[in-house]
């Protein structure tokens, strides 16, 4: 049974980290997920090293950590400044300290605080949450579903198993992509910022994974890029891109990164590339075009906005995401 | 809460409602329909909104129930609109539903607890991209009235999961919504394989999102395991759009379904809409997520054309 008097509730300190990890794979990995146990060096790349920063708030009991409201910070552009949102992720009670009488309950006392820290900070929470964490979303933390995205799909026929010569595979990204980005936002009225630190934080540095990383080079200069890997998500056997950055006017690239895309999932016997964008983008009717089809997903999406000029609406309008903004690939 | 029937003096009022709030897209009377379900009145909390809901008898999981579309409506006043007056009762409607533009959309899911059922897409092409298909052994008729049978074509749609929610089809709603009397000029399609109703479709020149004269679906019944049925149709229907003057053919269909797939194959793209599908279940089952994957619907279901 649960009483307020019996927690520390505050930020996270360097310290914390192990007991986090602990009541992590106890909440989320035990053995009836079949997932495997969240390291330590997981668990600091994701949150330590992220470029976007964390939003940890904890409940902790006798020094253990017993509860947590944890997000991942991202630095986004939006309407021509620079801000932030953050996503949700890991919110989390130990089963023992579940319920009680007292009200409210430590889930709500954490995520009270956490909001109080954060919000006044973020332009915007988001989230992509399952069917649990819709219902808590819901309850609690003012989660607002406001798209359900579908998928882009093409299943693969046999085909050319070698890259177009104009792709190279990128060991890492380097300050160059940074212009592709501009170029690319300039058109959008928020987005995640896509440069170096950014991309290989989620993308070569990732402790789990291994990605493609396919770019085109004009003169040096990256004129567009693709990330991708092969994964058991949505479905089994699938080539999955994660990430896509190409100017709206350079259809000729976007053909090249196709191609290559479908070049490397041959290669990996992925039995077909699914891809996802937001439906006002050019590129979802033009990948359709290009023999797509649009696939259900079982994806939602959601916000909280803490600025009335950005609420769900316009968001569902303006802003460029993709899957790389997510922990599915 | 107050739910009340809406009287039939109050129907004219209604209209000049919507109109006001840019919903005259809702078209079609409220009260005349043959399922025999007066339209509600429901009003919830101290909101300055409040929801008149269209019902129409549906199968949910095999047993029958009530599935009502809403429209908001500014709260009235109370010489135009008396809330209180008549019986309250229990809303007995299994699941609430809208199709709603972002500002309705805002309102339902702020003050009447509806959850996003999906961004509503459509599927288009046009008329001259569409890519038709023998249909060996099924032919296409164009009628005037629906057979009895028509009411069992949605248990044969068929898809994974199988649709375990739809409004009930039966003859007389059929040739209320789509038959000589009806507002607008629908052209029916009725599909056999040999003496077996095996399909419909609908087709009527009409705006549709923001877009003049559009070739619309209305409806589309059609089993997914059996392709021929749908290029027969697909057939009637770029026919009847070619003869009607249409550019483009236009549908809506959940992305459940097998038929999903079949019309992005035959050349319809898909894009969005301004509209956003909203519900409500009364049973904690019926949430957003199972109406997306069960809910088999049409452009017949709303008021939208």
């Amino acid at each position: 049974m649960s009483e307020t008097r019996d927690y520390e509730l505050r930020e996270y300190r360097p310290g914390d980290e192990e007991s986090i990890v602990s009541t992590f794979n106890l909440v989320f990995r035990g053995p009836e997920t079949g997932l495997p146990l969240r390291t330590l060096a997981e668990w600091r790349w994701q949150f330590l090293d992220n470029p976007g920063g964390w939003r940890i708030w904890l409940g902790l009991h006798e020094k253990k950590v017993v509860a947590q409201q944890s997000g991942l910070g991202y630095r986004v552009r939006l309407d021509g400044r620079d801000e932030t949102f953050s996503q949700a992720v890991d919110s989390m009670v130990h089963p023992e300290h579940r319920g009680g009488l007292r009200k409210p309950s430590l889930f709500v006392q954490v995520g009270t605080l956490y909001n109080d820290a954060y919000a006044p900070r973020d332009i915007s929470y988001f989230g992509w949450p399952n069917a649990q964490a819709r219902r808590v979303g819901k309850a609690f933390l003012k989660y607002n579903i406001f798209h359900t995205p579908s998928f882009v799909v093409r299943e693969l026929a046999p085909g050319a198993g070698a890259l177009p010569r104009e792709v190279v595979v990128l060991d890492r990204f380097d300050e160059s992509v940074r212009a592709l980005w501009e170029r690319c936002a300039a058109h959008w009225g928020a987005c995640v910022v896509r440069d170096e630190r950014f991309l290989n934080w989620r993308f070569r540095d990732h402790p789990l994974c291994s990605y493609d990383l396919l770019g085109v080079r004009e003169g040096g200069a990256l004129v567009g890029y693709a990330v991708a890997r092969k994964a058991d998500w949505p479905g089994p056997g699938l080539y999955v891109v994660a990430d896509w950055l190409v100017p709206e006017e350079r259809n000729d690239v976007a053909e090249l990164l196709r191609r290559a895309l479908e070049a490397r999932a041959r290669e990996q016997g992925g039995g077909a590339i699914v891809t996802l964008f937001p439906e006002w983008s050019p590129w979802f009717d033009r990948f359709q075009r290009a023999g797509f089809l649009v696939w259900r997903s079982d994806c939602t999406m959601a916000v909280q906005p803490h600025d009335a000029r950005y609420d769900a609406a316009w968001m569902r309008e303006h802003w460029w995401y993709q899957i790389a903004e997510s922990d599915y690939v | 809460m107050i739910v009340r029937d809406l009287a039939a003096s109050e129907e004219a009022l209604l209209h000049a409602h919507l109109e006001q709030s840019g919903a005259s897209a809702w078209r079609g009377p409220f009260l005349a329909g043959p399922d025999g379900l007066a339209a509600r009145v429901l009003a919830e909390g101290e909101g300055d909104t409040c929801l008149v809901v269209r019902r129409r008898r549906a199968r949910i999981e095999e047993g029958e129930a009530v599935l009502g579309e809403v429209r908001l409506v500014p709260r009235p006043a109370r010489a135009e609109f008396e809330l209180e007056r008549g019986a309250s009762s229990e809303l007995d409607d299994a699941v609430l539903w809208a199709m709603a533009t972002p500002r309705e959309w805002e309102a339902l899911s702020a003050g009447h607890a509806f959850e996003l059922v999906r961004t509503q897409l459509k599927l288009w092409a046009r008329v001259e991209d569409v890519r038709l298909a023998a249909a060996p052994g099924v032919e296409v008729e164009l009628a005037s009235a629906f057979p009895p049978e028509v009411e069992e074509l949605p248990a044969r749609i068929g898809g994974a999961p199988l649709p375990a929610a739809w409004a009930r089809r039966d003859r007389g709603w059929m040739d209320w919504r789509f038959g000589p009397n009806a507002p607008g000029n629908h052209a029916i399609g009725l599909a056999r394989r040999g003496a077996e109703l095996v399909g419909c479709a609908v087709f009527r020149r009409a705006d549709f999102d923001g877009a003049r004269g559009e070739g619309l679906a209305c409806e589309w019944l059609a089993p997914g395991s059996d392709e021929a049925v749908g290029h027969a149709l697909r057939a009637f229907l770029v026919e009847r759009a070619r003869a009607a003057g249409a550019e483009r053919l236009v549908t809506l269909l959940p992305e459940t379904t097998p038929d999903w797939f079949h019309f992005q194959r035959a050349g319809l793209r898909v894009a969005r809409t301004g509209y956003l599908l909203g519900a409500r279940g009364r049973l904690r089952r019926h949430d957003a997520r199972w109406l997306f994957h069960h809910w088999y619907y049409t452009l017949a279901d709303g008021g939208l054309a």
